[in-house]
């Protein structure tokens, strides 16, 4: 038994070919953790400032020749990897099978339980049957599974030799062919891209080393220079900061009123009298397809109801804040805000696949009495698709973009002439890149490879993958913009809350590297830091800024930031917080600080 | 410790009736095992015997329900194994030149006649060829 587990143990993490990805990525960070990254799962989070290892399965370039063969090798040859590949896959499942069935073996038991011996029998027959049927893929397999101690594991140790020995065969045919590998690395930012230098795969010059500073405690040029901006920003504003919070909630206002328009509830005036209209002239009694017809509708009034009311008691209280009728609750005003984006997405989208199976049935209906139905219905369901389009399309444009910026286009990245055409034996077995290689960059900005395998014929496999930077590991992290800070001393400050630059050292990735590696929207939206915070309000109204001192807690990647603070001229002591938020346009709170 | 079923080697009456009990011909139940069956005497023999016995009597599951007998004269039940199904994807066995095969195995249930190795070719690799007459047993326990 013991042999059968360390073959398992061995066998699954060794072999690669079955997985089918030529390129291999492994994640050195500065911490000295190695992160193995060969899921593909598609938003995959690396530290900005790792190193990562790259290596090139050949025997995998080669599985890929046969599984793709467009007569780059013999028919035979390609079936016979394709099999054995196919073989590779099944192995842990097939041998965990027949473990499940060997362990039910009880010689006492079935000497007299002769309904479980059967069983026992027929299944381990089944099974092993099916192992044995791998051995006429080649003979080689039988023969060479003799050298391997395990009983049924050994089937599949030789058939990964035969299938090694195989793909062999294939690079002779491939050298005929002219097939030949690109492999290429792009570094995108902010919507640009920019061809990375990746050691033995291409001619590009490096980039001048850049490494994103972990311990930043003073300000960067660029943020001072903000900074300075702010402060501007600030004194412009004095005593426009209720308004300015009230903005928020004007947009979001503009956006709700834009989905629920006078046409279309008059659109639904006229379904819903038109469907009285046709009951009333068959004495109201719907039956038949005009009984389920009228059932939808009902649904649909209700539904359409229910997103009314839901849409005007949230209209009510944004109305509330840009009155003033309400104290403003900032926190509310965010949650209020996101609640409605998911609100709108989930119950509006349910509406319009109500009404769009409504519209099936009265068409398919085929009855000359619904025409006039037809026609109201299919307006109605254009005025709601216009208006819920417009508001989900918006939404979802700007968070899409927002947590993940501009999707890579893969097609649109091109190899350029210092892209090196190497035949499979030329390629290196591994290289490289050090992140730091890749120049200035910002957290979220994404890492893009694209892997070409061609012959003279054209493509014959690709290869894509990205990766998106952000700091992972534990870092202090500066940033510069403006709070509104609430005294609580008596101060020369009409309005509640006064704008004021910061500038705020936050430590991050403390205790939430897991969820930093695994999730860019974490990054985005989720990530949290402590730290000190300085910011220069003008509590006494004399133009002339004082200066604050104090702590400071950000959470949601700074769009909620909050702490206390002294003025260290007076002694008092004052509140503040900071808020973005992610779509709409208007952000206050952390403003770019040149790495994000 | 399960050891090794030893025919005799003299007495015909009893190397057959102990082999038809090993196989438990009539109701395979009542000795639900895989019978490697070891044929003749000699260095060997005695090396299929050996290693057979050590794989059985380890802690390893996958061996549990094989046993060995050793038919030290197999002669006196060559008619027995003749008689029983075998294997149509196995080369045809030379029973006329019977003493070049060392071990040979019997299925379970059905009592096919699975697989049989040469002694010239068995010494290469002892604990391959005890593997693959094991799997081929289990791979062929129907009814042929």
């Amino acid at each position: 038994m013991k042999f059968y587990i360390a073959f398992l143990v061995l066998f699954s993490s060794l072999y690669t070919v079955a997985q089918q990805n030529v390129v291999v990525y492994t994640e050195h960070d500065q911490d000295g953790e190695i992160i193995n990254l060969n899921n593909s799962e598609k938003n995959r989070v690396i530290d900005i400032n790792s190193i990562l290892r790259i290596d090139i399965k050949t025997d995998s370039i080669y599985a890929q020749i046969a599984k793709n063969n467009d007569g780059e090798i013999p028919d035979a040859l390609a079936k016979k990897i394709t099999l054995l590949v196919k073989v590779m896959e099944s192995r842990n499942e097939s041998l965990k099978t027949i473990k499940e069935i060997v362990d039910r073996y009880n010689y006492e038991d079935f000497k007299t339980n002769k309904a479980g011996y059967d069983k026992y029998i027929s299944d381990l027959q089944t099974a092993v049957f099916a192992l044995d049927e791998i051995t006429r893929i080649d003979p080689r397999i039988d023969d060479k599974a003799l050298e391997f101690d395990d009983l049924y594991g050994s089937v599949y140790q030789a058939a990964e030799f035969v299938l090694k020995e195989t793909l062999q065969e294939v690079e002779t045919f491939a050298q005929d062919k002219g097939v030949y590998v690109q492999f290429g690395s792009w570094l995108i930012s902010k919507g640009k891209r920019d061809a990375i230098h990746l050691r033995g795969f291409d001619s590009i010059a490096p980039k001048e080393r850049f490494e994103v500073d972990r311990w930043q405690v003073i300000p960067t040029p660029e943020q001072l220079a903000e900074l300075e901006n702010l402060k501007k920003f600030a004194k412009d504003n004095q005593g426009k900061e209720d308004e300015i919070l009230k903005e928020i909630a004007k947009q979001q206002l503009e956006q709700l009123r834009g989905f629920a328009t006078t046409e279309l509830v008059a659109a639904k005036q006229k379904v819903l009298g038109e469907i009285q209209r046709i009951k009333d002239s068959v004495g109201g009694a719907a039956t038949g397809v005009l009984a389920t017809v009228d059932s939808e509708i009902n649904t649909i009034e209700t539904s359409f109801n229910t997103l009314l009311a839901e849409l005007n008691k949230r209209k009510s209280y944004y109305t509330g804040v840009i009155s003033g009728a309400d104290a403003l609750n900032v926190s509310q005003l965010i949650s209020t805000i996101n609640n409605d984006l998911a609100f709108i997405k989930s119950s509006g989208q349910a509406l319009l696949d109500e009404i769009n199976t409504a519209v099936t049935t009265i068409t398919n209906a085929g009855l000359t009495s619904l025409n006039d139905l037809k026609v109201f219905a299919n307006k109605l369901k254009s005025e709601y698709s216009e208006g819920f389009n417009a508001v989900k399309t918006t939404i979802t444009a700007k968070l899409n973009m927002f947590l993940y910026g501009p999707d890579v286009d893969f097609a649109a990245l091109k190899f350029s002439d210092e892209v090196f055409k190497l035949s499979i034996n030329e390629l290196p077995s591994f290289t490289e890149l050090d992140l730091a290689d890749t120049g200035v960059r910002r957290k979220g900005d994404q890492l893009a490879f694209k892997l070409v395998v061609q012959s003279k014929k054209g493509t014959i496999y690709e290869e894509n993958r990205r990766f998106f930077m952000f700091q992972v590991l534990t870092h202090l992290e500066g940033s510069v913009g403006v709070i509104f800070a609430d005294p609580l001393a008596n101060t020369a400050v009409q309005t509640q809350f006064q704008l004021a630059p910061y500038y705020n050292v936050l430590a991050k990735g403390l205790f939430d590297k897991g969820a930093r590696r695994r999730s860019v929207v974490y990054n985005r939206l989720l990530d949290w830091g402590i730290g000190l915070h300085v910011s220069a309000p003008d509590f006494d109204g004399d133009d002339i800024p004082e200066l604050g001192a104090g702590m400071v807690i950000s959470f949601f990647a700074d769009y909620v930031q909050t702490g206390a603070a002294i003025n260290v001229f007076t002694g008092d002591p004052y509140w503040f917080f900071g808020i973005r938020l992610p779509v709409p346009t208007f952000n206050l709170g952390s403003i770019s600080n040149g790495r994000d | 410790m399960i050891p090794p079923i030893i025919l005799s080697s003299t007495n015909a009456e009893d190397a057959l009736d102990e082999f038809n009990k090993s196989i438990s011909k009539e109701n395979p139940e009542e000795n639900p095992v895989t019978v490697l069956l070891v044929l003749g005497t000699g260095s060997v023999a005695d090396e299929a015997v050996a290693m057979a016995d050590g794989l059985i009597n380890s802690n390893d599951a996958n061996y549990a329900s094989s046993r060995v007998v050793h038919a030290t004269n197999s002669s006196l039940i060559l008619d027995a194994l003749k008689a029983l199904k075998v294997n149509p994807d196995m080369s045809a066995i030379a029973w006329d030149q019977f003493d070049q095969y060392v071990i040979l195995s019997i299925s379970n249930k059905f009592n096919n006649l699975a697989w049989i190795v040469l002694k010239s070719k068995f010494s290469n690799q002892p604990r391959g060829y005890i593997n693959r007459i094991i799997r081929k047993a289990q791979a062929y326990d129907k009814q042929l």
